[in-house]
């Protein structure tokens, strides 16, 4: 299930670094500062809670202030089905916090179109904008086990978290796994394992590895501007994942964040380019509804073999 | 003692001087003058052969074969070969060559005959730094925008962790730029890596790099020259927008055995040639690095299991049937490997061609040549869990038939034909337990013949003219996607095994012209239309090595270039110094760049990531360079601009391309000090590369994702960097059977922190965006013993 590319990516950068003692240092660079946009995030999930939208403001990139939140937006979520039509209106619980939420739980349901509107006068003209986007929740991927096997490699100690499920067979499949460790949600687009079916379309994925962990043991072997964007394990640390089965623009947006967030690095990325989104009218950011399998394992003590 | 040494070394610089300028005086006569005995001639009869280096029997191309009494002469070809008409009679001829002692012999010529000319090497003597085959030939000559290296001459440049390298001594060149720091790719003119032609003896090479391109795939140990064409080819010659550089491989033939080689701190190399029987020779080289080799001796089995190597081997064998038939056979085999213990990568080029060289009559020679090419990478790993191979390539199989005609000495014709075989295999993934997983190959067939001709109008213009046809097709068995306006497949048609579904012809004319104002000066003009079918999906600036080469189609048109250049050559100083300014404009035409984060690999709809658009680079180049003397080398300036307009790309605007330089300046020059020491210094300057900087941010659960406003609107500071070598060569000792010479050089000497790479990260305390500067090099010492047996 996992595309092979990030893995060897990633092995070929650390083989690159290793080769190459390069040396990074900060810099003060001048560039314009591009009008102010919306931008709107949010996720509709199939669990039984208070959905939530978050509304924000761009700003300019190197701004030493955070971004604005927009607090005087009217939003509101519709979800549809053949027949039936819901719509609810999301408010903020603390006014300025920007955080937009249904009044009442609510779960979403795989194969229904949720829209969303967010109506703010952003551009301060006097006439309120619409912002809108919509997003159909894919069908639920059953997650039969996850388990994590403990490898060593190269002087180092690493945890391989594995799933087995069945992928549908019908089309192009995507995913993301999100993650809890003892109780800690790494909830940081970053920090998302995003992968696909191809190369295994409709197979049924038997103790596939979709990421590697490494053992907290292992954090002096890494320099501390490194060790602050990485997430280690250690021996009976408990793991709780959520696959999603997720559309490809809401994959597409992941794998855009990941890749655009530090910049692009001129052997393995791409020019720099926007992040894709589904926000209509300019806005930024992205609004979609996706569905969850989730299961539960301990980092285990021993090496699996 | 060190004065008296000076004083004999000026004397005898002083004759060379006056020698060199008699053999230029000869053969502007002999290029310009028209005989009057043409008028009224007696029996004609063709004198022929070969001109070889006196030890090393290598033969020499563009040698000079002058007919004194008649003011008449003629160069050897590629294949060192000479034939000129003349009256029957008795006559001098000088044979001549740049770095060789002229000869004069005696000859009476009362039929057809051949005549072999062994020259002594004169190097010691006369250093030559930018070889010019003739004096004066780069005011003669038709070709703009051509720029040759020898051995010699690349050996000089200071190289990269000691690593001598022929990409690395033509990033030096008027209008070439190294893609980024320390790399092997290279852009001519503003192109992208993927226009340039790389030619090993005929044969192409993909992917010309080792270590993720810090250093390339050519031994200097075996190159013979290097010759680089920026963009109006050789007409045998096509497929690329942008140049060609055509490295040959040593092709002597020794009369023993012998070897050169080097240890350095990178990697180490050794080159054996010799004769098998009188008619047969041969060359075997290596070269391997050896970091690896130290990990054997740590303590940790994990890391004495871990290997980072690259390795190449040449060999040739070349043998003579007959005095008009030659057979070579080339093989090339070069691969980097990254291994751990559980995971690997790897990557090559295996290269194999013969060839048939045959002369027809004294006129007519022929070169007939198969040449097999395959690019290949590999990503492995045994890891549990997550077994997986993925394996890339392309390959190429191609006959080609070349004919060079000399028709008179004023009019010479090359023409042939080629036809070429390409297989892609973007990605073959297997994994145990689960079935394999291919993404579909595609096949296609390129067909071209050409016909070129050289024409000497009168004593002040020369003609260079020819046309290339291609028929290029895509062959089956695929299926082909019909993609609609928003790059979405609205429709696949198959296609059964064999059968050719699409098909482009195209037509590239080229054309030349010199006017030589005198003998010192001349202005040339030159019009190429290049056409390109296959190119590169790989968009990083440095060239990883996962390189995913696809073919023109229905979806993609094959790219297009209109080079039209002119230029202004003046020689000084009897043609000790050659000066020149030309001026160059490229249109290009359906030029491919890729959708914002396009997914380039395991991506079976790719064709749905290519935008294709308009592009157009401009620029002047000036180049001034003494060659020969103690003191030799060259200094150019390069100002130029190269954009792109492509839909979809920049909200459809203009865009800088990632290699756009506008102002360059390369200084390159060498000191032979003593006939112990020689030092060299390379200094290039060039305005910082265009880099995309984030206007705005927004932020999703505490981390801030950057916001565009336009592609390449910055640019990366200026880039300028030292280098520098020394090479010291003692006195032989007659009782040693090799001669040794050390190399010192020092990269980046006054470590100039020259950014790679611009990347972003969020301050540790205040969580606030910041920018960091990567660079890859400080200053880079290294040492590299070098010998000869």
């Amino acid at each position: 299930m996992s595309s092979p590319s990030n893995t060897t990516i990633t092995m070929l950068i650390v083989f690159f670094s290793i080769l190459f003692n390069s040396c990074t240092e900060d810099i003060t660079i001048n560039t314009n500062n591009s009008i102010p946009v919306p931008v709107v995030y949010g996720t509709i999930t199939d669990h039984y809670i208070r959905q939530e939208i978050a509304l924000s403001s761009s700003t300019g990139y190197f701004d030493q202030k955070e971004n604005e939140r927009i607090s005087d937006a009217i939003v509101t979520l519709e979800e549809d089905s053949t027949n039936i039509t819901n719509t609810y209106n999301l408010t903020q619980d603390s006014v300025g916090s920007g955080i937009y939420k249904t009044q009442q739980p609510m779960a979403g349901k795989p194969g229904w179109t949720y829209k969303l509107t967010v109506k703010t006068d952003f551009d301060l003209d006097g006439t309120a904008e619409n912002y809108e986007a919509e997003s159909k929740m894919p069908t639920r991927i059953i997650l039969d086990s996850m388990n994590i096997t403990k490898i060593k490699e190269s002087g180092y100690t690493l945890y391989s978290l594995n799933i087995s499920a069945q992928d549908p067979a019908d089309q192009t499949n995507y995913y993301f796994c999100k993650y809890t460790i003892n109780g800690t949600l790494y909830n940081k687009i970053s920090k998302y394992i995003g992968f696909d079916d191809t190369s295994l379309n409709g197979m049924y994925v038997d103790d596939l590895s979709i990421w590697l962990f490494y053992d907290k043991s292992n954090i002096s072997k890494f320099n501390d501007d490194d060790v602050k964007d990485m997430v280690f394990l250690s021996s009976g640390d408990k793991m709780y994942i959520e696959i999603c089965n997720i559309t490809k623009g809401y994959s597409d947006f992941i794998e855009d964040c990941q890749g655009q967030k530090d910049g692009s690095n001129p052997m393995f990325g791409g020019p720099p380019a926007n992040i894709s989104t589904n926000i209509s009218n300019g806005a930024r950011g992205y609004f979609t509804a996706y569905s969850t399998s989730s299961a539960n394992s301990i980092v285990p003590k021993d090496f699996s073999e | 003692m060190f004065q008296q040494h000076m004083k004999r070394k000026r004397i005898s610089r002083l004759k060379l001087k006056s020698i060199s300028f008699f053999i230029l005086c000869l053969s502007i006569h002999f290029l310009y003058i028209e005989p009057s005995y043409a008028l009224n001639p007696k029996t004609n009869v063709t004198l022929s052969g070969v001109v070889k280096d006196n030890t090393t029997n290598e033969l020499l191309i563009g040698a000079n074969i002058y007919v004194v009494e008649l003011l008449k002469g003629c160069k050897t070809d590629s294949d060192g070969k000479y034939s000129i008409r003349i009256p029957n009679g008795t006559y001098n001829i000088k044979i001549s060559y740049i770095g060789y002692k002229t000869k004069e012999q005696l000859l009476t010529v009362n039929k057809d005959m051949r005549f072999t000319a062994n020259l002594e090497s004169g190097v010691k003597l006369q250093e030559v730094v930018i070889s010019s085959k003739k004096k004066n030939e780069n005011l003669s000559k038709v070709d703009m925008g051509v720029q040759g290296l020898s051995n010699i001459e690349i050996q000089k440049v200071p190289a990269l962790m000691g690593e001598v390298d022929v990409i690395k001594a033509i990033q030096f060149l008027p209008g070439v730029q190294s893609t980024s720091e320390g790399s092997s790719g290279f852009s001519v003119r503003g192109g992208s890596a993927d226009q340039n032609l790389i030619l090993l003896d005929n044969t192409n090479i993909y992917n010309a790099s080792h270590m993720f391109g810090f250093f390339s795939v050519f031994n200097n140990d075996v190159v013979k020259n290097a010759e680089l064409y920026k963009g109006n080819l050789p007409i045998r010659f096509g497929g690329r927008l942008s140049s060609l550089l055509d490295v040959q491989i040593k092709d002597e033939s020794p009369e023993k055995v012998k070897g050169i080689g080097g240890i350095g701190l990178i990697s180490s190399r050794l080159t054996l040639e010799g004769p098998l029987g009188s008619k047969t020779s041969w060359l075997v080289s290596g070269r391997r690095s050896y970091a690896d080799l130290f990990l054997k001796l740590s303590s940790d089995p994990d890391k004495r299991s871990e290997s980072i190597y690259f390795y190449d081997i040449n060999a040739k064998v070349s043998h003579r049937f007959s005095a008009k038939d030659k057979i070579y056979v080339n093989f090339y085999s070069g691969k980097d490997l990254f291994g751990t213990s559980s995971e690997d990568f790897s990557y090559g080029n295996t290269l194999a061609s013969t060839s048939w060289n045959h002369v027809f009559s004294k006129n007519i020679f022929s070169h007939l040549s198969i040449n097999y090419t395959n690019y290949h990478y590999e990503l492995g790993s045994s890891m549990e869990n997550s077994q997986i191979t993925w394996k890339s390539n392309i390959q190429d199989l191609d006959l080609h038939l070349d004919i060079n005609h000399h028709i008179t000495n004023k009019i010479r014709l090359n023409y042939g034909l080629s036809s070429t075989f390409h297989q892609f295999e973007p990605a073959l993934i297997k994994r145990p337990g689960y079935p394999n997983y291919r993404i579909q190959r595609s096949y296609a067939l390129e067909h071209c013949v050409y016909i070129g001709l050289d024409e000497k109008v009168n004593d002040h213009i020369s003609l260079k003219y020819g046309l290339r046809t291609t028929i290029f097709q895509n062959m089956g068995k695929a299926s082909v996607f019909s993609y609609d306006k928003n790059y979405e497949v609205n429709d696949t048609s198959y296609y059964k095994s064999r059968k050719i579904y699409h098909t482009y012809i195209r037509y590239e004319p080229r054309f030349g012209i010199v006017y030589q104002l005198d003998h010192n000066s001349s202005l040339k003009a030159n019009y190429a239309h290049n056409v390109q079918f296959i190119q590169i999906a790989n968009n990083s600036d440095s060239g990883s090595p996962l390189d995913l080469w696809f073919p023109a189609s229905k979806n993609i048109k094959p790219q297009q270039a209109n080079l039209y250049s002119f230029g202004y050559f003046r020689n000084f100083n009897q043609n000790t110094i050659e000066t020149s300014v030309e001026l160059y404009y490229k249109g290009l035409n359906n030029i491919i760049d890729f959708a914002d984060n396009a997914q380039l690999l395991f991506n079976d709809k790719l064709e749905g990531e290519v935008r294709t658009g308009k592009g157009k680079a401009y620029g002047m180049e000036i180049m001034i360079k003494k060659n020969t003397g103690r003191l030799t080398g060259f200094i150019n300036y390069t100002l130029s601009r190269t954009e792109r307009t492509i839909p979809g790309i920049n909200n459809g605007k203009a865009y800088l391309a990632p290699s756009d330089k506008t102002h360059s300046v390369n200084l390159m020059l060498s000191y032979k000090c003593s006939k112990k020491w020689s030092i060299s210094a390379g200094w290039v300057y060039a305005t910082g590369t265009p880099v995309t900087y984030p206007t705005g941010r927004f932020e999703i659960n505490g981390e801030y994702y950057p916001i565009y406003s336009g592609r390449n609107t910055s640019r990366k500071k200026d880039y300028h960097r030292l280098d520098l070598s020394a090479t010291y060569t003692p006195t032989k000792n007659p009782k040693k059977w090799y001669q040794g010479e050390w190399n010192f050089s020092l990269y980046n000497a006054y470590w100039n922190k020259n950014p790679w790479m611009i990347s972003f990260d969020q301050n540790t305390n205040s969580g606030i965006p910041k920018a960091q500067m990567t660079y890859l090099f400080g200053a880079i010492p290294s040492i590299t013993y070098n010998f000869k047996f």
